[in-house]
């Protein structure tokens, strides 16, 4: 290698990307010190009244919802047939590895004693805790995404032996995929169902866990083009012709298919309203934000996504995927933190603080770092030359 | 609207959910109409 290229190299660690990337870092792993030297209290405003903070709301609510890209990409590739989408299932599936294994590393801060994390599923089970539920399901489906993405690490290793017995396994981790999806993403729904005094009625529903499963599939389907248009530029030297040539066709469907589960969610959501009854709550402030909620972060972005889809414009639908990202990330934080807890007086409500802030975008920068450390090295976007066309 | 008792209540409710049910049955057909109209080339 001559002296220009590792000059080059050298230059090149010192991006934009780099620089803030570090710093916050560099923040999270001092935050991270005083977290588990000092406690909850040391970094958080958590108190009795708000055990809950955006650990939970964001980490933990929204990157499970976000990461459903893998289930609901995985499913129309191989169970629904749509092989157009294939170049998609990879990218979708780190996504959603990386969601959940970031979604166990945050839950670590929140719970305290990291080398415990086991003890509810093997030692001491609560088998009539909804949270419980949520634990096993979120253990077992990270279980299945590292076997489902073990492929592309088992190509770049060169392990062809295991790489093809882990691939015919793959129908059944889609399907078990599904069915764990399914379990969890609506158990987080319910565990609010325990709390109806709590939650402002607006938001609270016994039909929650199919508003949240619902949701989650909106929230996976935006999320893998809104990833995708991410990826696009940064990544677009790693993309084959693949991936590439079906990347249009694929937001095209995604958008499709975005439109119509969107239109249905806010359906559901309008016979939860009728059927508790909550029409006189929307002329309150709190019926004012939810009006924002619904009309604005789910009945605009469905008819954006179908103007997108019929007039075949790519840039609107992933302005679409990109307020439906952000239209999730406000319904969770609504449900566990604004409509939560809404009759206390404003002294007592949650705010949090700048260590909890620094602790999620510690998280979410990791994520983004280990995303791109493993697609600018795995087959992710593109075909491994020994196994081109083997799907 | 007040209500006497839980069947009113019931009654009530579930009528408007009927209403709603019947309403997204045509407005979800009609919105598929919508979405598969426009510029079809190679779908």
């Amino acid at each position: 290698m001559s002296v220009d290229t590792t000059a080059a190299e050298q230059k090149s660690l010192f991006t934009p990307f780099n620089i803030i990337a570090g710093i916050i870092l560099v923040a999270g792993l001092i935050v991270t010190v005083m977290r588990f030297t000092g406690g909850l209290g040391a970094v958080t405003n958590l108190d009795q009244n708000n055990p809950w903070g955006i650990w939970i709301g964001f980490d933990l609510m929204c990157g499970v919802a976000l990461a459903a890209g893998g289930y609901t990409t995985s499913a129309a590739c191989y169970i629904f047939g749509l092989k157009k989408f294939h170049a998609a299932v990879r990218p979708a599936i780190l996504t959603a590895f990386l969601g959940y294994a970031l979604v166990v590393f945050a839950l670590a801060y929140d719970v305290g004693r990291p080398w415990r994390l086991p003890y509810p599923l093997f030692v001491q089970q609560g088998t009539t805790s909804l949270l419980f539920e949520v634990g096993l399901c979120v253990m077992l489906y990270l279980t299945v995404l590292a076997i489902e993405f073990s492929p592309a690490a088992l190509e770049w290793l060169g392990l062809k032996k295991i790489r093809n017995v882990v691939v015919k396994l793959t129908l059944a981790l889609t399907i078990f995929g599904v069915v764990l999806s399914t379990l969890h993403q609506s158990s987080l729904g319910a565990l609010f169902t325990i709390a109806p005094s709590k939650l402002h009625p607006l938001w609270y529903s016994q039909y929650l866990p199919v508003f949240f499963f619902v949701s989650s599939i909106c929230a996976g389907l935006s999320m893998v083009i809104f990833e995708g248009t991410l990826s696009h530029k940064p990544m677009h030297h790693m993309m084959d012709k693949e991936y590439l040539d079906n990347h249009d066709g694929l937001i095209l469907g995604f958008g499709k298919a975005a439109s119509i589960v969107l239109f249905g969610y806010f359906s559901i959501k309008l016979i939860g309203l009728a059927y508790d009854n909550n029409w006189h709550y929307l002329t309150t402030g709190y019926g004012a934000w939810y009006l924002v909620e619904m009309l604005g972060f789910v009945a605009m972005p469905s008819f954006l996504y179908a103007i997108g889809v019929r007039d075949r414009n790519l840039t609107v639908i992933k302005w679409a995927a990109g307020l439906t990202v952000l239209g999730i990330i406000v319904n969770r934080f609504n449900i566990s933190m604004v409509a939560f807890n809404y009759h206390l007086d404003s002294a007592d409500r949650y705010f949090p603080s700048w260590g909890e802030i620094t602790i999620s975008l510690f998280v979410v920068t990791l994520g983004v770092v280990i995303f791109r450390f493993i697609t600018t090295r795995m087959p992710v976007f593109f075909e491994h030359p020994d196994y081109k066309g083997e799907h | 609207m007040e209500f006497f008792n839980l069947q009113d209540y019931y009654t009530f409710t579930k009528g408007v959910v009927y209403l709603l049910m019947g309403g997204i049955l045509v407005g979800a057909t009609l919105y598929w109409q919508f979405l598969l109209g426009g510029n079809k080339k190679d779908d």
